[in-house]
Protein backbone atom coordinates (compact mmCIF):
# COMPACT_ATOMS: atom_id res chain seq x y z
CA UNK A 1 0.00 0.00 0.00
CA UNK A 2 1.41 3.43 -1.00
CA UNK A 3 2.45 5.51 2.12
CA UNK A 4 4.12 8.10 0.87
CA UNK A 5 2.19 11.63 -0.61
CA UNK A 6 1.77 11.69 -4.07
CA UNK A 7 4.42 14.33 -5.90
CA UNK A 8 3.11 14.55 -9.53
CA UNK A 9 0.90 17.75 -10.25
CA UNK A 10 -1.31 17.33 -13.78
CA UNK A 11 -1.34 20.92 -15.57
CA UNK A 12 -3.90 19.77 -18.02
CA UNK A 13 -5.46 21.55 -20.88
CA UNK A 14 -6.81 20.90 -24.21
CA UNK A 15 -3.64 22.25 -26.66
CA UNK A 16 -3.28 25.82 -26.99
CA UNK A 17 -4.54 26.98 -23.59
CA UNK A 18 -1.96 28.41 -22.23
CA UNK A 19 -0.17 25.26 -20.75
CA UNK A 20 3.30 26.38 -21.59
CA UNK A 21 2.96 29.08 -20.21
CA UNK A 22 1.56 28.14 -16.99
CA UNK A 23 4.30 25.58 -16.19
CA UNK A 24 6.83 27.98 -17.02
CA UNK A 25 5.82 30.30 -14.38
CA UNK A 26 4.45 27.60 -11.67
CA UNK A 27 8.28 25.81 -12.56
CA UNK A 28 9.56 30.01 -11.01
CA UNK A 29 7.30 29.54 -8.46
CA UNK A 30 7.98 25.87 -7.09
CA UNK A 31 11.34 25.39 -5.04
CA UNK A 32 14.34 25.59 -7.27
CA UNK A 33 16.27 22.36 -7.74
CA UNK A 34 19.07 23.92 -6.90
CA UNK A 35 20.04 27.24 -5.71
CA UNK A 36 20.25 29.94 -7.57
CA UNK A 37 18.21 28.62 -10.16
CA UNK A 38 15.63 30.89 -9.76
CA UNK A 39 18.51 33.89 -10.84
CA UNK A 40 19.13 31.66 -14.15
CA UNK A 41 17.37 32.33 -17.45
CA UNK A 42 14.46 29.53 -17.72
CA UNK A 43 15.31 26.27 -19.50
CA UNK A 44 12.17 25.69 -22.00
CA UNK A 45 12.78 22.10 -22.52
CA UNK A 46 12.88 21.36 -18.78
CA UNK A 47 9.72 22.60 -17.76
CA UNK A 48 8.73 21.83 -14.27
CA UNK A 49 10.57 18.74 -14.49
CA UNK A 50 8.48 15.91 -15.71
CA UNK A 51 7.36 14.64 -19.32
CA UNK A 52 4.08 14.96 -20.99
CA UNK A 53 1.40 12.29 -19.99
CA UNK A 54 1.38 9.42 -22.65
CA UNK A 55 5.59 10.22 -23.17
CA UNK A 56 7.14 7.08 -24.38
CA UNK A 57 9.92 8.30 -22.08
CA UNK A 58 7.72 7.17 -18.97
CA UNK A 59 5.95 4.38 -20.70
CA UNK A 60 9.13 2.57 -22.13
CA UNK A 61 11.81 1.81 -18.81
CA UNK A 62 8.80 1.11 -16.59
CA UNK A 63 7.26 -1.85 -19.27
CA UNK A 64 10.59 -2.60 -19.90
CA UNK A 65 10.61 -2.72 -23.37
CA UNK A 66 9.26 -0.72 -26.69
CA UNK A 67 5.87 0.36 -25.61
CA UNK A 68 5.28 0.29 -29.84
CA UNK A 69 5.26 -3.26 -29.41
CA UNK A 70 1.84 -2.68 -27.88
CA UNK A 71 -1.32 -1.94 -29.87
CA UNK A 72 -2.95 1.63 -28.97
CA UNK A 73 -5.71 0.16 -27.23
CA UNK A 74 -2.77 -2.01 -24.95
CA UNK A 75 -0.90 1.42 -24.45
CA UNK A 76 -4.03 3.02 -22.79
CA UNK A 77 -4.15 -0.09 -20.18
CA UNK A 78 -1.38 0.60 -18.89
CA UNK A 79 -0.63 4.09 -19.01
CA UNK A 80 -1.91 4.98 -15.82
CA UNK A 81 0.41 1.91 -13.89
CA UNK A 82 3.41 3.51 -15.40
CA UNK A 83 2.30 6.55 -14.49
CA UNK A 84 1.92 5.73 -10.92
CA UNK A 85 5.65 4.13 -11.17
CA UNK A 86 7.18 7.39 -12.36
CA UNK A 87 5.88 8.99 -9.64
CA UNK A 88 6.35 6.56 -7.24
CA UNK A 89 10.42 7.11 -8.20
CA UNK A 90 9.62 11.06 -7.56
CA UNK A 91 11.22 12.64 -4.83
CA UNK A 92 10.03 16.11 -5.27
CA UNK A 93 7.08 17.97 -7.03
CA UNK A 94 6.85 17.52 -10.20
CA UNK A 95 4.72 19.80 -12.83
CA UNK A 96 3.65 17.33 -15.73
CA UNK A 97 1.68 18.50 -18.84
CA UNK A 98 -1.39 16.67 -19.74
CA UNK A 99 -3.66 17.10 -23.40
CA UNK A 100 -5.67 13.70 -22.89
CA UNK A 101 -8.98 14.23 -21.76
CA UNK A 102 -8.94 12.61 -17.85
CA UNK A 103 -11.83 10.30 -18.93
CA UNK A 104 -13.15 8.91 -22.28
CA UNK A 105 -16.82 8.18 -20.75
CA UNK A 106 -18.69 9.16 -17.78
CA UNK A 107 -17.68 6.70 -14.95
CA UNK A 108 -14.75 5.52 -17.35
CA UNK A 109 -11.22 5.18 -15.58
CA UNK A 110 -8.89 8.23 -15.67
CA UNK A 111 -5.63 8.18 -17.67
CA UNK A 112 -3.42 9.45 -15.19
CA UNK A 113 -3.66 7.38 -11.56
CA UNK A 114 -5.83 9.16 -8.89
CA UNK A 115 -3.39 7.63 -6.10
CA UNK A 116 -0.61 8.76 -7.65
CA UNK A 117 -1.62 12.56 -8.36
CA UNK A 118 -1.19 15.19 -6.04
CA UNK A 119 -3.62 17.85 -7.56
CA UNK A 120 -4.47 19.13 -10.90
CA UNK A 121 -4.61 22.42 -12.79
CA UNK A 122 -6.97 22.51 -15.56
CA UNK A 123 -7.07 25.88 -17.80
CA UNK A 124 -9.75 26.45 -20.04
CA UNK A 125 -9.50 29.22 -23.16
CA UNK A 126 -11.85 30.42 -24.87
CA UNK A 127 -12.37 27.77 -28.11
CA UNK A 128 -12.46 30.36 -30.58
CA UNK A 129 -9.29 30.96 -29.05
CA UNK A 130 -8.17 27.91 -29.04
CA UNK A 131 -9.33 26.81 -32.91
CA UNK A 132 -7.37 30.23 -34.35
CA UNK A 133 -3.78 28.96 -32.57
CA UNK A 134 -4.44 25.32 -33.23
CA UNK A 135 -4.39 25.97 -36.48
CA UNK A 136 -1.55 28.28 -36.73
CA UNK A 137 0.47 25.78 -34.73
CA UNK A 138 -0.19 22.57 -36.91
CA UNK A 139 -0.96 24.46 -40.20
CA UNK A 140 -4.44 23.28 -40.64
CA UNK A 141 -7.28 25.28 -42.10
CA UNK A 142 -9.49 26.80 -39.09
CA UNK A 143 -12.50 24.97 -40.82
CA UNK A 144 -10.43 21.56 -40.12
CA UNK A 145 -9.48 22.60 -36.46
CA UNK A 146 -13.32 23.56 -35.76
CA UNK A 147 -14.49 20.21 -37.21
CA UNK A 148 -11.44 18.62 -35.32
CA UNK A 149 -12.75 20.03 -32.01
CA UNK A 150 -16.01 18.70 -32.19
CA UNK A 151 -14.98 15.10 -33.22
CA UNK A 152 -15.37 12.42 -30.26
CA UNK A 153 -12.79 10.50 -31.96
CA UNK A 154 -10.29 13.37 -32.23
CA UNK A 155 -6.54 12.76 -30.33
CA UNK A 156 -3.05 13.64 -30.51
CA UNK A 157 -0.18 11.43 -31.80
CA UNK A 158 -2.57 9.27 -33.18
CA UNK A 159 -0.95 7.93 -36.62
CA UNK A 160 0.14 4.49 -38.28
CA UNK A 161 2.75 6.11 -40.03
CA UNK A 162 5.76 7.16 -37.59
CA UNK A 163 6.89 6.31 -34.25
CA UNK A 164 6.72 9.51 -32.30
CA UNK A 165 8.03 10.17 -28.72
CA UNK A 166 4.46 10.41 -27.16
CA UNK A 167 1.59 7.40 -27.63
CA UNK A 168 -1.69 8.33 -28.61
CA UNK A 169 -3.82 10.81 -26.49
CA UNK A 170 -7.45 11.36 -26.32
CA UNK A 171 -8.92 14.45 -26.70
CA UNK A 172 -12.27 14.26 -27.31
CA UNK A 173 -14.49 17.00 -28.28
CA UNK A 174 -13.78 20.26 -26.72
CA UNK A 175 -16.60 20.38 -24.77
CA UNK A 176 -16.22 16.58 -23.38
CA UNK A 177 -12.83 17.45 -22.54
CA UNK A 178 -13.53 20.70 -19.92
CA UNK A 179 -16.11 18.69 -18.35
CA UNK A 180 -13.62 15.57 -17.91
CA UNK A 181 -11.47 17.75 -16.37
CA UNK A 182 -13.99 19.81 -14.13
CA UNK A 183 -16.78 17.34 -13.50
CA UNK A 184 -16.32 15.22 -10.14
CA UNK A 185 -12.82 14.94 -10.64
CA UNK A 186 -11.34 12.02 -8.34
CA UNK A 187 -8.34 14.23 -6.98
CA UNK A 188 -7.88 18.20 -6.26
CA UNK A 189 -8.21 19.84 -9.76
CA UNK A 190 -7.75 24.11 -9.45
CA UNK A 191 -9.46 25.24 -12.77
CA UNK A 192 -8.33 28.38 -14.06
CA UNK A 193 -9.55 30.52 -16.91
CA UNK A 194 -6.79 31.32 -19.49
CA UNK A 195 -8.35 34.99 -20.18
CA UNK A 196 -8.38 35.72 -16.44
CA UNK A 197 -4.84 34.56 -15.89
CA UNK A 198 -3.75 37.00 -18.79
CA UNK A 199 -5.91 39.76 -17.01
CA UNK A 200 -4.07 39.48 -13.90
CA UNK A 201 -1.36 36.84 -13.74
CA UNK A 202 -0.09 37.91 -10.64
CA UNK A 203 -3.50 37.37 -8.76
CA UNK A 204 -3.99 34.30 -10.81
CA UNK A 205 -0.83 32.57 -10.50
CA UNK A 206 -0.54 33.51 -6.61
CA UNK A 207 -4.13 31.81 -6.29
CA UNK A 208 -2.81 28.75 -8.47
CA UNK A 209 0.81 28.26 -6.32
CA UNK A 210 -1.80 28.73 -3.37
CA UNK A 211 -3.66 26.03 -4.30
CA UNK A 212 -0.92 24.01 -5.25
CA UNK A 213 0.37 24.70 -1.56
CA UNK A 214 3.65 26.21 -2.66
CA UNK A 215 4.39 28.81 -0.47
CA UNK A 216 5.17 31.99 -2.18
CA UNK A 217 5.38 35.54 -1.63
CA UNK A 218 3.68 38.80 -4.03
CA UNK A 219 7.06 39.69 -4.68
CA UNK A 220 8.22 35.96 -6.25
CA UNK A 221 4.96 35.67 -8.20
CA UNK A 222 5.56 39.27 -9.76
CA UNK A 223 9.30 38.10 -10.73
CA UNK A 224 8.16 34.71 -12.03
CA UNK A 225 5.31 36.60 -14.45
CA UNK A 226 8.12 39.05 -15.42
CA UNK A 227 10.51 36.55 -16.13
CA UNK A 228 7.94 34.40 -18.32
CA UNK A 229 6.19 37.19 -20.69
CA UNK A 230 4.88 36.42 -24.10
CA UNK A 231 7.95 38.39 -25.48
CA UNK A 232 10.62 36.55 -22.97
CA UNK A 233 9.64 33.18 -23.77
CA UNK A 234 9.51 34.06 -27.72
CA UNK A 235 13.34 35.19 -27.40
CA UNK A 236 14.35 31.93 -25.35
CA UNK A 237 12.84 29.63 -27.86
CA UNK A 238 14.42 31.81 -30.71
CA UNK A 239 17.98 31.37 -29.02
CA UNK A 240 17.48 28.24 -27.35
CA UNK A 241 15.08 26.01 -29.53
CA UNK A 242 12.16 24.68 -28.08
CA UNK A 243 11.37 20.41 -28.32
CA UNK A 244 7.57 20.96 -28.08
CA UNK A 245 7.26 23.05 -31.18
CA UNK A 246 5.27 21.96 -34.56
CA UNK A 247 6.19 20.82 -37.49
CA UNK A 248 5.25 24.47 -38.94
CA UNK A 249 7.76 27.25 -38.78
CA UNK A 250 6.37 29.17 -36.81
CA UNK A 251 6.97 29.78 -32.95
CA UNK A 252 5.24 27.83 -30.47
CA UNK A 253 4.81 31.00 -28.21
CA UNK A 254 3.02 33.34 -30.77
CA UNK A 255 0.67 35.60 -29.59
CA UNK A 256 -0.68 34.47 -26.36
CA UNK A 257 -3.79 36.79 -26.74
CA UNK A 258 -7.12 36.43 -24.84
CA UNK A 259 -9.95 37.66 -27.57
CA UNK A 260 -7.67 37.52 -30.86
CA UNK A 261 -10.50 35.14 -32.17
CA UNK A 262 -12.25 38.33 -33.10
CA UNK A 263 -9.84 39.80 -35.91
CA UNK A 264 -8.77 36.22 -37.24
CA UNK A 265 -11.71 33.54 -37.30
CA UNK A 266 -13.94 33.43 -39.99
CA UNK A 267 -17.87 34.44 -38.30
CA UNK A 268 -19.14 31.14 -39.90
CA UNK A 269 -17.10 28.96 -38.15
CA UNK A 270 -16.88 31.30 -34.73
CA UNK A 271 -21.12 30.17 -34.72
CA UNK A 272 -20.03 26.52 -35.40
CA UNK A 273 -17.95 27.08 -32.09
CA UNK A 274 -20.49 28.83 -30.14
CA UNK A 275 -23.06 25.81 -31.51
CA UNK A 276 -21.01 23.21 -30.77
CA UNK A 277 -19.49 23.89 -27.18
CA UNK A 278 -22.79 26.40 -26.30
CA UNK A 279 -23.41 24.61 -22.15
CA UNK A 280 -19.32 24.08 -21.82
CA UNK A 281 -18.84 27.53 -22.94
CA UNK A 282 -21.40 29.55 -21.58
CA UNK A 283 -20.53 27.37 -18.07
CA UNK A 284 -17.09 29.39 -18.21
CA UNK A 285 -18.31 32.67 -19.33
CA UNK A 286 -17.48 32.65 -22.73
CA UNK A 287 -21.24 33.15 -24.22
CA UNK A 288 -24.41 34.40 -22.59
CA UNK A 289 -26.23 31.71 -20.89
CA UNK B 1 12.21 -17.18 -32.09
CA UNK B 2 15.14 -16.73 -33.14
CA UNK B 3 18.48 -15.92 -31.06
CA UNK B 4 16.21 -16.35 -27.71
CA UNK B 5 18.74 -18.62 -26.03
CA UNK B 6 16.03 -20.29 -23.92
CA UNK B 7 13.64 -23.26 -24.81
CA UNK B 8 10.26 -22.30 -24.94
CA UNK B 9 6.99 -24.50 -24.20
CA UNK B 10 3.26 -23.81 -24.01
CA UNK B 11 1.86 -24.62 -20.40
CA UNK B 12 0.42 -22.95 -17.10
CA UNK B 13 1.93 -20.06 -16.20
CA UNK B 14 0.85 -18.67 -12.53
CA UNK B 15 -0.91 -15.34 -11.87
CA UNK B 16 1.39 -14.56 -9.14
CA UNK B 17 4.98 -14.81 -9.24
CA UNK B 18 5.99 -16.44 -5.77
CA UNK B 19 9.11 -14.67 -4.42
CA UNK B 20 8.14 -11.45 -5.83
CA UNK B 21 10.48 -8.92 -5.02
CA UNK B 22 9.80 -6.20 -7.35
CA UNK B 23 6.91 -5.56 -9.99
CA UNK B 24 6.14 -2.86 -12.34
CA UNK B 25 3.11 -2.63 -14.97
CA UNK B 26 2.46 -5.96 -16.10
CA UNK B 27 5.64 -8.22 -15.20
CA UNK B 28 6.76 -9.51 -11.30
CA UNK B 29 10.57 -10.16 -10.86
CA UNK B 30 12.30 -12.56 -8.27
CA UNK B 31 15.86 -13.18 -8.21
CA UNK B 32 15.12 -16.42 -10.52
CA UNK B 33 12.36 -16.06 -12.54
CA UNK B 34 10.57 -13.11 -14.43
CA UNK B 35 6.66 -13.36 -14.99
CA UNK B 36 4.90 -11.09 -17.94
CA UNK B 37 1.40 -11.02 -17.93
CA UNK B 38 -0.33 -9.19 -21.12
CA UNK B 39 -4.09 -9.48 -20.98
CA UNK B 40 -4.81 -9.19 -24.61
CA UNK B 41 -1.31 -11.90 -25.69
CA UNK B 42 -0.55 -14.16 -22.72
CA UNK B 43 1.35 -15.09 -19.70
CA UNK B 44 5.00 -15.81 -19.53
CA UNK B 45 7.09 -17.09 -16.95
CA UNK B 46 10.64 -17.06 -17.47
CA UNK B 47 12.64 -19.22 -14.52
CA UNK B 48 16.18 -19.73 -14.08
CA UNK B 49 17.01 -23.47 -14.01
CA UNK B 50 20.76 -25.33 -13.40
CA UNK B 51 20.91 -25.49 -17.32
CA UNK B 52 20.10 -21.96 -18.02
CA UNK B 53 16.89 -20.66 -18.29
CA UNK B 54 13.27 -21.81 -19.52
CA UNK B 55 10.28 -19.88 -20.31
CA UNK B 56 6.87 -20.98 -20.51
CA UNK B 57 3.86 -19.75 -22.54
CA UNK B 58 0.43 -19.44 -21.29
CA UNK B 59 -1.29 -17.83 -24.69
CA UNK B 60 -4.75 -15.43 -24.08
CA UNK B 61 -7.44 -16.74 -26.36
CA UNK B 62 -7.54 -14.97 -29.61
CA UNK B 63 -4.00 -14.24 -29.48
CA UNK B 64 -2.01 -14.81 -32.41
CA UNK B 65 1.30 -16.86 -32.86
CA UNK B 66 2.73 -13.26 -34.32
CA UNK B 67 1.35 -11.56 -30.64
CA UNK B 68 3.03 -14.48 -28.87
CA UNK B 69 7.12 -13.93 -30.56
CA UNK B 70 6.37 -10.30 -30.43
CA UNK B 71 6.81 -10.46 -26.67
CA UNK B 72 8.92 -12.89 -26.84
CA UNK B 73 11.03 -11.56 -28.34
CA UNK B 74 10.58 -8.08 -26.66
CA UNK B 75 10.51 -8.27 -22.64
CA UNK B 76 11.18 -12.16 -22.45
CA UNK B 77 14.31 -12.31 -24.30
CA UNK B 78 15.19 -9.22 -22.44
CA UNK B 79 14.46 -11.11 -18.63
CA UNK B 80 16.35 -14.26 -20.44
CA UNK B 81 19.67 -12.29 -20.87
CA UNK B 82 19.10 -10.99 -17.98
CA UNK B 83 18.55 -14.16 -15.96
CA UNK B 84 21.61 -15.21 -17.51
CA UNK B 85 23.80 -12.22 -16.14
CA UNK B 86 24.02 -11.21 -19.89
CA UNK B 87 23.55 -7.35 -20.46
CA UNK B 88 22.35 -5.06 -23.39
CA UNK B 89 21.71 -2.01 -24.42
CA UNK B 90 18.25 -0.65 -25.66
CA UNK B 91 18.57 0.37 -29.12
CA UNK B 92 20.21 -1.08 -32.53
CA UNK B 93 23.56 -2.20 -33.62
CA UNK B 94 25.54 -2.12 -36.87
CA UNK B 95 28.99 -3.12 -37.77
CA UNK B 96 31.18 -0.74 -39.55
CA UNK B 97 34.03 -1.57 -41.47
CA UNK B 98 34.44 -4.78 -38.45
CA UNK B 99 33.75 -2.42 -35.90
CA UNK B 100 30.51 -2.22 -33.69
CA UNK B 101 28.09 0.72 -33.41
CA UNK B 102 25.57 1.26 -30.59
CA UNK B 103 23.09 3.41 -31.33
CA UNK B 104 21.07 3.66 -27.99
CA UNK B 105 19.24 6.71 -26.44
CA UNK B 106 14.86 7.88 -25.58
CA UNK B 107 12.03 5.97 -27.11
CA UNK B 108 11.39 7.54 -30.42
CA UNK B 109 14.82 8.75 -30.72
CA UNK B 110 15.21 7.54 -34.30
CA UNK B 111 17.94 4.35 -33.46
CA UNK B 112 16.56 1.78 -35.88
CA UNK B 113 15.93 4.29 -38.19
CA UNK B 114 19.45 5.23 -38.28
CA UNK B 115 20.85 1.42 -37.69
CA UNK B 116 18.26 1.00 -42.01
CA UNK B 117 19.84 3.98 -42.94
CA UNK B 118 23.39 2.24 -42.29
CA UNK B 119 22.62 -0.66 -43.51
CA UNK B 120 21.02 0.67 -46.96
CA UNK B 121 24.55 1.64 -47.27
CA UNK B 122 26.14 -2.00 -46.72
CA UNK B 123 26.77 -2.39 -43.41
CA UNK B 124 25.18 -5.13 -41.80
CA UNK B 125 23.20 -5.39 -38.58
CA UNK B 126 23.46 -6.91 -35.24
CA UNK B 127 20.65 -6.07 -32.99
CA UNK B 128 17.39 -4.04 -33.05
CA UNK B 129 15.64 -3.19 -29.70
CA UNK B 130 18.83 -4.62 -27.48
CA UNK B 131 22.13 -4.46 -28.41
CA UNK B 132 24.21 -7.38 -25.98
CA UNK B 133 27.55 -6.03 -25.50
CA UNK B 134 30.11 -8.24 -23.43
CA UNK B 135 33.44 -7.85 -21.90
CA UNK B 136 35.92 -10.03 -23.41
CA UNK B 137 40.01 -10.41 -22.91
CA UNK B 138 40.25 -7.96 -25.68
CA UNK B 139 37.40 -5.48 -24.92
CA UNK B 140 34.06 -5.07 -25.45
CA UNK B 141 32.44 -7.07 -27.88
CA UNK B 142 29.02 -6.10 -29.32
CA UNK B 143 27.46 -9.53 -30.23
CA UNK B 144 24.68 -10.54 -32.90
CA UNK B 145 20.87 -10.77 -32.14
CA UNK B 146 19.03 -10.01 -35.18
CA UNK B 147 18.90 -10.37 -38.50
CA UNK B 148 16.70 -7.30 -39.42
CA UNK B 149 14.84 -4.05 -38.37
CA UNK B 150 11.62 -3.19 -37.34
CA UNK B 151 10.83 0.18 -39.43
CA UNK B 152 7.84 2.42 -39.65
CA UNK B 153 6.31 3.18 -42.97
CA UNK B 154 7.66 6.41 -42.92
CA UNK B 155 11.08 5.21 -42.41
CA UNK B 156 10.81 2.30 -44.96
CA UNK B 157 9.41 4.99 -47.18
CA UNK B 158 12.11 7.33 -47.28
CA UNK B 159 14.80 4.32 -47.29
CA UNK B 160 12.72 3.32 -50.22
CA UNK B 161 12.13 -0.42 -48.62
CA UNK B 162 9.19 -1.76 -49.54
CA UNK B 163 6.92 -5.37 -48.07
CA UNK B 164 8.53 -6.60 -44.87
CA UNK B 165 7.04 -9.04 -42.37
CA UNK B 166 4.04 -8.25 -39.85
CA UNK B 167 5.43 -8.19 -36.30
CA UNK B 168 2.03 -8.37 -34.88
CA UNK B 169 -1.87 -7.93 -36.83
CA UNK B 170 -2.26 -4.06 -35.90
CA UNK B 171 1.19 -2.78 -35.69
CA UNK B 172 1.74 -0.52 -38.78
CA UNK B 173 5.72 -1.17 -38.43
CA UNK B 174 7.68 -4.33 -40.18
CA UNK B 175 10.23 -6.45 -39.88
CA UNK B 176 12.55 -5.64 -42.93
CA UNK B 177 15.63 -8.52 -43.28
CA UNK B 178 19.16 -7.07 -43.57
CA UNK B 179 22.56 -8.89 -43.84
CA UNK B 180 23.50 -9.81 -40.11
CA UNK B 181 27.14 -9.29 -38.70
CA UNK B 182 29.35 -11.35 -36.83
CA UNK B 183 30.12 -10.35 -33.13
CA UNK B 184 32.66 -7.47 -33.26
CA UNK B 185 34.28 -4.96 -31.28
CA UNK B 186 32.41 -1.85 -29.82
CA UNK B 187 33.72 0.95 -31.43
CA UNK B 188 31.41 3.82 -30.74
CA UNK B 189 28.56 4.10 -28.43
CA UNK B 190 25.98 6.80 -29.77
CA UNK B 191 23.43 7.85 -27.58
CA UNK B 192 20.45 9.51 -29.77
CA UNK B 193 18.51 12.52 -28.57
CA UNK B 194 15.40 14.15 -30.67
CA UNK B 195 13.52 16.83 -30.43
CA UNK B 196 12.06 20.21 -31.91
CA UNK B 197 14.30 22.83 -33.22
CA UNK B 198 17.59 21.08 -33.07
CA UNK B 199 19.99 22.44 -35.13
CA UNK B 200 22.53 20.16 -37.42
CA UNK B 201 23.51 17.36 -36.03
CA UNK B 202 27.09 17.67 -34.21
CA UNK B 203 28.38 14.83 -31.97
CA UNK B 204 29.07 15.64 -27.96
CA UNK B 205 31.56 13.61 -26.78
CA UNK B 206 30.42 12.55 -22.85
CA UNK B 207 32.95 11.59 -20.44
CA UNK B 208 32.56 10.36 -16.88
CA UNK B 209 28.99 10.55 -15.38
CA UNK B 210 27.67 12.14 -18.41
CA UNK B 211 28.67 9.22 -20.28
CA UNK B 212 27.62 6.99 -17.47
CA UNK B 213 24.19 7.64 -16.78
CA UNK B 214 22.70 7.62 -20.11
CA UNK B 215 24.39 3.61 -20.19
CA UNK B 216 23.25 2.76 -17.30
CA UNK B 217 19.37 4.18 -18.18
CA UNK B 218 19.37 2.71 -21.57
CA UNK B 219 20.13 -1.16 -20.10
CA UNK B 220 17.75 -2.94 -21.57
CA UNK B 221 15.25 -4.08 -18.71
CA UNK B 222 16.82 -1.60 -16.09
CA UNK B 223 14.03 -2.22 -13.84
CA UNK B 224 15.01 -5.85 -13.80
CA UNK B 225 18.64 -5.41 -12.62
CA UNK B 226 18.38 -5.20 -8.71
CA UNK B 227 15.63 -7.80 -8.51
CA UNK B 228 18.13 -10.55 -10.91
CA UNK B 229 21.25 -9.33 -8.42
CA UNK B 230 23.71 -8.04 -11.31
CA UNK B 231 23.41 -4.53 -9.57
CA UNK B 232 27.28 -4.67 -9.37
CA UNK B 233 28.02 -6.46 -12.43
CA UNK B 234 25.80 -3.61 -13.99
CA UNK B 235 27.92 -0.85 -12.66
CA UNK B 236 31.27 -2.40 -13.67
CA UNK B 237 30.12 -2.83 -17.24
CA UNK B 238 28.65 1.02 -17.87
CA UNK B 239 31.82 1.98 -16.28
CA UNK B 240 33.81 -0.33 -18.17
CA UNK B 241 32.24 0.91 -21.45
CA UNK B 242 32.82 4.52 -20.40
CA UNK B 243 36.66 3.95 -20.11
CA UNK B 244 37.34 1.73 -22.80
CA UNK B 245 34.94 2.57 -25.46
CA UNK B 246 34.27 6.48 -27.13
CA UNK B 247 30.50 7.71 -26.23
CA UNK B 248 28.80 10.16 -28.33
CA UNK B 249 25.39 11.99 -27.89
CA UNK B 250 23.83 13.03 -31.60
CA UNK B 251 20.53 15.13 -31.34
CA UNK B 252 18.90 15.31 -34.70
CA UNK B 253 15.89 17.23 -35.33
CA UNK B 254 12.33 15.09 -34.61
CA UNK B 255 10.82 17.43 -37.63
CA UNK B 256 13.42 16.65 -40.01
CA UNK B 257 13.88 13.54 -41.88
CA UNK B 258 17.79 13.61 -41.70
CA UNK B 259 18.98 9.90 -41.27
CA UNK B 260 21.08 10.15 -44.29
CA UNK B 261 22.90 13.31 -42.06
CA UNK B 262 23.18 11.12 -38.78
CA UNK B 263 24.98 7.78 -40.72
CA UNK B 264 27.15 10.62 -42.49
CA UNK B 265 28.25 11.45 -38.68
CA UNK B 266 28.17 7.82 -37.13
CA UNK B 267 30.24 6.47 -40.23
CA UNK B 268 33.04 8.90 -39.43
CA UNK B 269 32.73 8.33 -35.80
CA UNK B 270 33.78 5.05 -36.22
CA UNK B 271 36.07 5.06 -38.85
CA UNK B 272 37.85 7.87 -36.95
CA UNK B 273 37.45 6.25 -33.07
CA UNK B 274 40.94 4.92 -32.77
CA UNK B 275 43.11 7.96 -33.55
CA UNK B 276 42.35 10.30 -30.64
CA UNK B 277 38.77 11.42 -31.36
CA UNK B 278 38.67 14.49 -28.69
CA UNK B 279 40.99 15.68 -31.51
CA UNK B 280 39.39 14.71 -34.41
CA UNK B 281 36.35 17.57 -35.96
CA UNK B 282 34.08 14.96 -37.49
CA UNK B 283 31.14 17.04 -38.54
Amino acid sequence: MRTVAAHTVWLASYPRSGNTWTRAVLTRLAPPEQPGADERDLDLNALGGGPIAGSRSVLDPYLGFASSDLLPAEVDAVRPACEAAFDADLDRLRLRKAHDALRMTRGGPPVVPPHATRAAVYLVRDPRDVAVSWAHFTGRSMASVVAEMADPGAALADTDDRLLGQARQRLGTWSWHVTSWTADPPFPVTVSRYEDLRADPVGGFARMASSLGLAVDRERVVAAVAATRFDRLRALEAAHGFGERSSVPTPFFRRGAAGGWRDDLPARLARRIEEDHGAAMTRFGYIPG
Amino acid sequence: VARLNAPVGVGPVPRRLPGTVHSGPLWQAAPDSYLFDLPTVGRFLARRHGDGVRVTVRPAPGATEADVACLLAGPVRTACRLLNGDLALHGSGAVLDGRAVALTGDPAAGRSTLAAALAVRGHPILADGALPIRRTGTGFVAEPADDGLQLWPDTARLLGLTGGAVIRPGLPKRHHRFPAAPAAPLAAVVVLRRWGGAGAPVPRTLTGVSALHPLAHCTAGRSLIAPFGVTAAHFAWCAGIVAEVPVFELCGDRHRDDASVLADTVEALVRRADVGLSTVDVR
